[in-house]
Formats: C-alpha cells, structure tokens, sequence
C-alpha cells in the first residue's frame, strides 16, 4: 500500500510538472517575419509595481490598435511583444535579451522604477537597441538609444516649488523615501528653493518599506513649515497620509512630484487624506482639455475595469505615437535612421498636449498643469507651464547627444 | 565470535588512577545536582555507579565530559587536569561515552555511523577493515548497509557501543547500556563490557538493572542527592541497610 | 564507477554531455539564457554545502551573492586594465570568504544554532539590501566607483584577460564554458569531499551537533569552515551574475531573493547536490516561461507549485524521482543519505 502511495505521488508530480509545461508554452513568435513591425514591451503586470505596469502596458496595447486601425506604419501591422518582468530585475535582464536576440523587436519601451531602468539601459546600448522610458523619474540619463519621454525635475519641481512658494510661503519641509529617487528629488527641491528665496526648515529621508509615521509627523509639526513636500513612494509608504490624516496639521498645503498622478492616492485614499495637495503633472485623468478627454474616454472604452488612467499611462501612449512619427519620417524602422529623425525635433500633439523630443538631451519637452486635489480629494488643474524644457543637462553637463554620447546617469548631488 | 585485543593492559596500571573527581560540585539554579563528590577510579576497573533517580549520576557523566562546567571542583584524567577543556578535546584525549538517549545517527547506514565515529582516530585505507572489525564485535556486521532507524532498539545500542569503541578509548562511560533489552540481549551485552574491560578498557557505569550490575561490576559507587552514599563490591552494597532505605519508595529498584 | 550506476549518476552524465554539446545545438540567445541559469546553481550548491551537508539554515547567502557582485565591480571599474578582473574576480571570493567566516566565528562559536542562524543571516541581508538602497548620493564611493543606491551599479565589464594582443572577454559561448567547466570541477570536487573525511564530519554536524561533540568532532570550527566556503560559492555566483548582466543592485538582496534559494534546495531535495542543481535550473527555466507568457499569475503558479512540491514530497521531489527511477531502473531499494545505493532489502525487527 505504501509503495502504491509512493508511486501516486511521484506519478502526479510528473503530470503536474508537464501540464505545466503545457500550459505555459509561449506563443510569441520568434525570428523575422517581414509583415509586421515588432514593438518590445518590458512592464511589470505583476509584483509591487503592477499598478502602473498594467497601465502602460494597456496604453501601448491602445496605440497600437488605433495605428494598426487607421493602416499601420510603413504599411505594416505592429506586433506587440509583452512578456511580464514581474516587477524584478532580473527579470527585465533577461526579457531585454529575448526581446532583442530572439524575437528581435524594432524597439523597446519600458521599465518603471530606475533600477530595472539601469539594469537594462546599457544592454540595449551594447546592441543598439532604440529604448524608450516613458516614466517620470529623476532625470540625468544621457545615452543615444535611450528617449527618456516621461517627466523629470525640470518639469515636475521647479514648476510646482515657483507655484507653492509665491503663494504659500517660503518655509519647506521635506519628506521623502531614502533612494536614488527621493534623495535626487530631495535635493532638486533644495535648489529650487534656494533659486526661488525658499527655506528648507526640515528634510527627513524615509527607509523603503517603512510604514510608521509617527514620529515624522511630530517632527513636521515641530518644525511649521509653510507646506509640505512629499516624495514617497510605494505601498507601504502611502500609509503615511492616513496617518497625517488623523495626526497632521489640518489643511497644510503639501506639494509631489510624484503622488496622484501616477498612482492615484487620492482615490485609493480615503479623503481627506490628501486634501491641498499639489502635483505638478504633464497629465492626470482629471485633466480637462478637450485632448485629455478624449483620450481617457477612449482608454476607459478599450480597458473599462481599470481604476485609473495616470500619467505613465499617457506617456507611453505619447511614447509609442513619438516613435511612430519618427517611424514614418524615416521611411524605416532602422534605428540610426529613426534616432535621426526623432533628433530633428520631433513633435506630437498628445493627451497632454504639444509634445517635442529635445534633440541634445533626448528627454521631452512638455506642457505641465498643477493639479490640486481639495477636501473631498476632487483634482482640478489651476495653473498652466507652457512647453516646458528639460534644461539641466545640457546647461550644467554640457551634453550634446546629437554629437557624443556618455552613455551614463548624472545626478546633481554633486 | 572474535575480539583483537583493543590495547594492552598496562602491568603496572592496578593502582594508577585513570579518572579523579575532587570537589565536583554543579548548581543548576537553585538546585545543588552534583555535590561535592569525591570519586576515584583506577585503570583497568569496572566501576558501577548506582543510585536513586534523580541522584545525579547521569549529571557526574556529563561534568565528565564537558557538557556542564561545575560550580566547583575538577575533573582529572589521566593526572591531568581536564576541568577547563572542550568537551571534543576530552574525547580525543581518550574517552568514549554512550549516553542515555539514543546516540547514533538514525538517518543513516550502519556504516556511515561508524564511520563518522571513527575517522578521527583511523587512517583512511584502514577504515573499511576498522569499521567491520567494530561491528563484528558486537555482533552487527550484516547489519552495516542497513539505515539505523531500521534496527531494533538493542541493536543500536550495540552500534553506539561500536561507535563508541571506535576511538581506542581509554576510558569507557556507559550510561544506561541495558536500558530496554531483554534478557538475552542484556547477557551479550554483558559480555561485551566484560571482554573491553578484560582488554584494558576502563569502565564506569550506570544502569538500573541490578542483575546486570551485579553480574558484571567489581566495585560499585552509590550516589544519593548528588552525592557519594556508599562504595564497595556489590555484595557489601546490596547488604547494606542506608542503601536499601534510600532505594525504598522508588520503583526503579530492579532485585533478584 | 560504472558498476555502482544509479538513477541520480545516469542523469546528471546525460546532462553534462547535454550542456557541453548545447552551443551548438541552441542559438546564440539559448546559450546566453542557459548560462544565466547556471550561473545560479552555484548560489543553490552553496547553500546545499551549508544546510543540506551540514545542517546550517541560513538566509544568508544572497548577502555573499551580493558581496560577490558588489566587491567584483568595486574593483574591476576602478581599473581600464581588464586582466584587474581577474583579481576582482579572486578578490571578491576572498573578501566573501572572509566575511563569511567572521559572522559564521560570531555566531557559531557564540552558540548560536538551528532557528537562530536563519535569523540573523536574513537580517544581514535585508541590513544590507537597505543600507545599500540609500546610497545613493555621490560620497557613496569606493575609488571612482559609485555605489549607486537603489538604481545599483551598471555597466560592469565582465571577466575578461589581455595578454599582449591575446585579448578574451567572457561572454557567450567563451562565458557558457567558463561556467560549465567550472561547475563539473566543483560538483566533482564535492561529490568526493562527500564521501570523505571531511564530508562525513559535515554529516555529523549536521545530524547530530551533540552526539557528534561526544566523537571529538569541533563543532564551531566546522560550521565555520562550511559556511565560509559557502558564502565564498555564493560570491562566485555573485560574480557570474555580473559577468552576465554586467549589472548588480539591493533589489539582488531583497527578501524574496533571500528566501528563493533555501525554498530551491528545500523542495529539490536538499542532502543531494545533484538534485538542488537540476531543480535550480529547471525552476529558472519554468518561471522565464511562465514571465514570456504574460500570464499576471505567474508568480502564484510558481508559489503553489513550489508549496505543493513541499507538502507532498517533503524529501524533496527530485531526491523522489531519483528514488523512483532507482526502484524501477536499478532495482536499487535503498538510497543511502550520501548518495550511494544499496541492493538489500530493509531489515526487520530483531
């Protein structure tokens, strides 16, 4: 009886282990196949970031269709190819050398946090990949394959410390998550400060992963800001506005670059958590020009389950269309020939309106609204930066990437 | 069955004191388990050590060792001085001990065990010979490629004493060898003490089976309360009144 | 050798004829792809050493994973000599090896055992992971080389000699056979460790700390040994991964990665050094399959599999299959702990 027991198991441990095999067979197509344009997507639909993942992979799955409706590009249909990262780098390192050695994919759009970036940028350097990072993050990356589109300080802090310190006062309190991210933004608000005749009256850095607030809040109280700049990030770290919620300074303006807009706190947040907040955004879902609108509603129709179309969302929905363009310009899909055409200053009219690709820095050149979010958590957007430009790398690092590429990541903590 | 004489007796060595406790004294807390105990035994003996439960006659085993530090006192092997040394270093120094749980490694063959037990004192091309030699002397060696969970309870006993012979000691601490035999396999067991001891194997004991003691042990140490209670051949313990009374009300007194 | 064949044996010459023939049967890419997956096996033969030899639990051995990885890319970036990584890549076993044997002195000649282990190498670890996460400024340092923070360090050359105008790089196939030579070295090299001396005195730390005490077997020194050389494997794998990826960061260290080798080697089988390689490998494979599909389930499929294999086949289900293809192949009855089989059948009771 027991050898039988013993068989059972082994025998239903090999079922198990080919079914899976079965089940999981990849259907995505290898080698070249001349009618179609292959589009590489490296998101992450599961894991910690998968709420931004799912976006952008649906806002790539949208442009495409509206291009593949209305003819294709070049004549040609676009493929998608998407395998999940899985929110882990390791994963995006090897998804990154399929995509470009096995299914040899004419360009790759992807990543959300910037180590899964850097983990990948320099493969596709290593085999001229064109690579876009339709993602906000903390700007300073200078390579010739890569077109960092989404927002960056220049866009999202200068912008929004103008608007917070001309209306509220110049005593700033910082509190942000302790990586490359917050640390960089931290220090980005710094210098706009002391550009804009601001004072940091208190700065604090915030483990990952760290949930407990307490003893932040006492010190924000402690020291009286004017507003409040919060630069935190992730799930564990959003627990914080609860917390302000019941033991903060009732109504305190705050100031983010990156709350709202991308992971919509205000409405997976019970108000009024994130009341007077202000983010300073190329788009949100409440945006209200007639261009943001249409694109929402067409998202929702394609995608109605899902909560939230933010602001990565539209960038890589701008992204896809940006390569596009630069696609057809070129009359090929060869990436020198499309770096080319994207370097001859490129633009498009998205979502979040006039779009252009800065030739030097290769980062974009964007419309940024401030959004404020009131008691109820309702956002509007009150304020407008027209065309604003990425400017920090060629002003202060004298990159030119129309001429030489360093192939590296600048950060001003210098 | 065959024995090769495991070491020669030493021709002076009757009156050479192979182990000395002086003074050995352990606290556990608040309670006194070893007190102040004067214990000598010469080389070549067969010593039983026998007491109520709770006497502290396994705790004395394990001072021996090193696996408790006393309070006070010493422990002196050989003339010297092993009070402050590892408990691995003293089983290098030549003594064996076969505890009261059951010490071989179940998971593993016949084999293995002896083989962990004694590569440390054997060169390796002899190995294989040594490991059949200790298990052809207590009475094991078909058993060797066998998993030891799978041997009856007496016959891993005889292979922790294999394991434990298995480092030439001079020294032999048994502690509760009998424990859960039946009448035949305590009689083989019997014998084989006897031949180690016949060899030059010093021996200290503990066991409860009286039968067993008697048969085998030339002087007996009784331990009450942690401490020595009385000492002698077994008949001149057996006959004494004090040790009958202590044993009285506990049912571990195993008579004829 | 031959004539005490076995399941386990067969298999793993089969597979070892496999893997050196496998560049010129799979694509460039396969051979890239496959050389990754080796490249973690030797994180999964560290930590059969530690804990399936000699018993030792420990959550650490992404901590010297990322030593490895950290300390290669230290050193070879702050040098254009490529013939410095070689010395990065000696150097980073060393450093590894140290460190590794300063925690294993602390904790084991400390006392320190069994749950305990466990504790305070995972706490190494994510201590690590964390303190690594917020370097990211610029005085974050070693030589030229920034330590990178959160987004970690790329860019790392990989393993590469210059001899005059010899000039060979580790990448792709020259990369795949460093890997493969190296690890038919090693698993050779412990597959007799295993069954000698030394080997067996692991054993005895492993199945009994005490008994094996009472043999004259130094404890703490021995779990020292094996958890220094363990962590000094893990840094190789470390070094391989860079070599790889030419990328490293905390998220290498984060708690699922510290716990994906110990549930690896748990479920394989974890006394046997063959079967922790082959589920390794075939771990890694099934989840890159299972990520290329898109499927948003994945890592639940992956976690119910690795959870089931646990309950079910608690010796771990490629020790069970050896077993299973032994009775049926060999007609072998019993496999012994070490790995070598027996022909007779279980003794009864006396």
């Amino acid at each position: 009886m027991k050898r039988y027991k013993r068989l059972f198991i082994n025998g239903m441990s090999l079922i198990l282990l080919s079914l899976l095999f079965v089940a999981c067979s990849d259907d995505s197509s290898s080698g070249s196949n001349e009618d179609t344009i292959k589009l590489g997507v490296l998101e992450d639909r599961s894991g910690d970031f998968a709420l931004v993942g799912i976006q952008k992979s649906h806002a790539v799955e949208l442009a495409v269709e509206e291009i593949n409706e209305n003819g294709g590009l070049l004549g040609k249909q676009i493929e998608i190819i998407a395998p999940d990262t899985q929110s882990d780098d390791k994963r995006f390192q090897e998804m990154a050398r399929k995509l470009i050695l096995e299914d040899e994919v004419d360009v790759i759009m992807g990543a959300f946090s910037s180590a899964s970036r850097e983990a990948i940028r320099p493969i596709m350097e290593q085999n001229k990949m064109l690579y876009f990072y339709n993602n906000q993050y903390e700007g300073g990356v200078a390579s010739k394959y890569t077109f960092p589109t989404g927002a960056v300080p220049e866009h999202q802090v200068m912008t929004v410390m103008e608007y917070m310190i001309d209306n509220y006062g110049s005593n700033i309190y910082t509190i942000a998550a302790d990586y490359n991210f917050g640390q960089i933004t931290a220090d980005w608000v710094r210098v706009a400060a002391e550009d804009l005749g601001g004072e940091i009256v208190g700065e604090e850095f915030i483990p990952l992963g760290e949930s407990q607030f307490n003893s932040s809040i006492n010190k924000i109280q402690k020291a009286k800001p004017d507003f409040l700049v919060v630069l935190l990030t992730g799930e564990k770290q959003s627990s914080f506005y609860e917390q302000w919620n019941t033991s903060g300074i009732k109504d305190l303006p705050m100031a983010t670059t990156i709350n709202m807009a991308q992971q919509y706190e205000h409405i997976r947040t019970e108000a009024p958590a994130l009341a007077n907040m202000h983010v300073a955004a190329p788009f949100m879902e409440e945006l209200d020009t007639p261009e943001a609108e249409a694109f929402v509603e067409k998202f929702r129709e394609k995608f109605p389950d899902d909560d939230y179309v933010g602001m990565e969302a539209e960038a890589q929905y701008t992204g896809v269309y940006l390569w596009a363009k630069a696609v057809e310009q070129a009359g090929t899909t060869d990436v020198d020939a499309v770096i080319e055409e994207l370097e001859s200053g490129l633009s498009y009219d998205a979502p979040s309106g006039t779009v252009s690709i800065d030739p030097k820095s290769h980062h974009a050149i964007k419309d940024i609204y401030l959004f404020h979010a009131d008691d109820e958590h309702n956002v509007s957007n009150i304020f407008k930066w027209e065309q604003v430009e990425p400017y920090w790398l060629h002003e202060e690092k004298g990159i030119d990437l129309t001429k030489d590429s360093p192939n590296e990541q600048y950060t001003p903590i210098d | 069955m065959e024995l090769q004489p495991t070491q020669n007796k030493q021709v002076t060595s009757n009156h050479e004191k192979i182990l000395e406790l002086k003074n050995l004294t352990i606290d556990f807390g608040g309670l006194r388990a070893v007190n102040n105990v004067n214990l000598t035994v010469n080389r070549g003996e067969l010593r039983g050590l026998i007491g109520p439960n709770g006497a502290g006659k396994s705790t004395i085993f394990k001072l021996i060792m090193g696996i408790h530090s006393p309070t006070a006192g010493q422990v002196i092997l050989k003339e010297n001085d092993i009070t402050k040394t590892s408990t691995w270093q003293r089983a290098r120094l030549g003594i064996g001990i076969k505890m009261q749980i059951p010490g071989v490694f179940g998971e593993l063959t016949g084999y293995e065990n002896i083989r962990i037990a004694a590569q440390n004192y054997v060169v390796p091309n002899e190995i294989d010979e040594e490991i059949n030699r200790l298990a052809k002397l207590v009475g094991i060696e078909h058993l060797l490629e066998h998993e030891v969970n799978n041997l009856s309870h007496g016959q891993q006993q005889w292979l922790e004493i294999a394991m434990t012979l298995s480092s030439k000691p001079e020294l032999l601490l048994l502690d509760e060898p009998v424990a859960g035999m039946g009448p035949e396999e305590t009689a083989f067991t019997a014998e084989i003490v006897q031949r180690l001891n016949k060899n030059g194997v010093s021996i200290i004991f503990i066991d409860h089976d009286m039968e067993f003691v008697r048969k085998i042990s030339e002087r007996v140490t009784v331990l009450h309360q942690g401490a020595t209670f009385a000492e002698g051949s077994i008949a001149e313990i057996e006959s004494n009144q004090e040790v009958i009374e202590i044993y009285l009300g506990s049912d571990v007194y195993e008579g004829a | 050798m031959l004539k005490n064949m076995n399941a386990e044996k067969s298999i793993m010459m089969l597979l070892c004829i496999t893997l050196l023939i496998f560049p010129l049967i799979g694509s460039a890419y396969d051979v890239l792809n496959m050389s990754y997956f080796l490249s973690t096996v030797f994180l999964s033969i560290s930590l059969w050493l530690i804990w399936g030899l000699t018993g030792i639990f420990s959550f650490g051995q992404t901590a010297f994973f990322g030593v490895g990885g950290y300390a290669y890319a230290m050193i070879s970036m702050n040098f254009d000599n490529p013939n410095m990584t070689i010395l990065a890549l000696i150097l980073a076993m060393v450093i590894a090896w140290g460190l590794a044997f300063l925690l294993g002195y602390f904790m084991f000649y400390g006392g320190v055992n069994d749950v305990f282990v466990g504790l305070i190498t995972l706490c190494v670890t994510l201590v690590m992971a964390t303190f690594l996460a917020q370097s990211a400024g610029s005085q974050w340092k070693i030589g030229d080389v920034l330590l990178g923070g959160d987004n970690g360090i790329n860019n790392i050359p990989p393993i590469a000699f210059k001899l005059g105008s010899i000039e060979l790089s580790l990448y792709g196939n020259s990369l795949y056979y460093f890997i493969i030579i190296t690890m038919i070295i090693i698993y050779l090299l412990f597959k007799k460790m295993q069954i000698g001396k030394l080997g067996y005195s692991f054993i005895a730390v492993r199945e009994n700390r005490e008994r094996s005490q009472l043999l004259g077997y130094n404890i703490p020194f021995l779990q020292t040994l094996a958890f220094s050389f363990g962590g000094m494997l893990a840094a190789f794998s470390g070094v391989l991964y860079v070599t790889w990826g030419g990328y490293i960061a905390p998220s290498a260290m984060d708690i699922s990665a510290a716990a994906l080798p110990v549930v690896l080697v748990a479920a394989a089988g974890r006394k046997n050094i063959s079967a922790v390689m082959i589920f390794t490998v075939l771990y890694y494979f099934l989840s890159q399959k299972l990520s290329v599909s898109g499927s948003e389930y994945a890592l639940v499929i992956l976690g119910v599999i690795l959870i089931l294999v646990i309950l079910v086949v608690p010796q771990g289900i490629v020790v069970t299959l050896f077993n299973f293809f032994d009775r049926i192949f060999f007609k072998k009855r019993r496999r012994n702990v070490n790995g070598t089989t027996t022909d007779s059948k279980q003794a009864g009771n006396f």
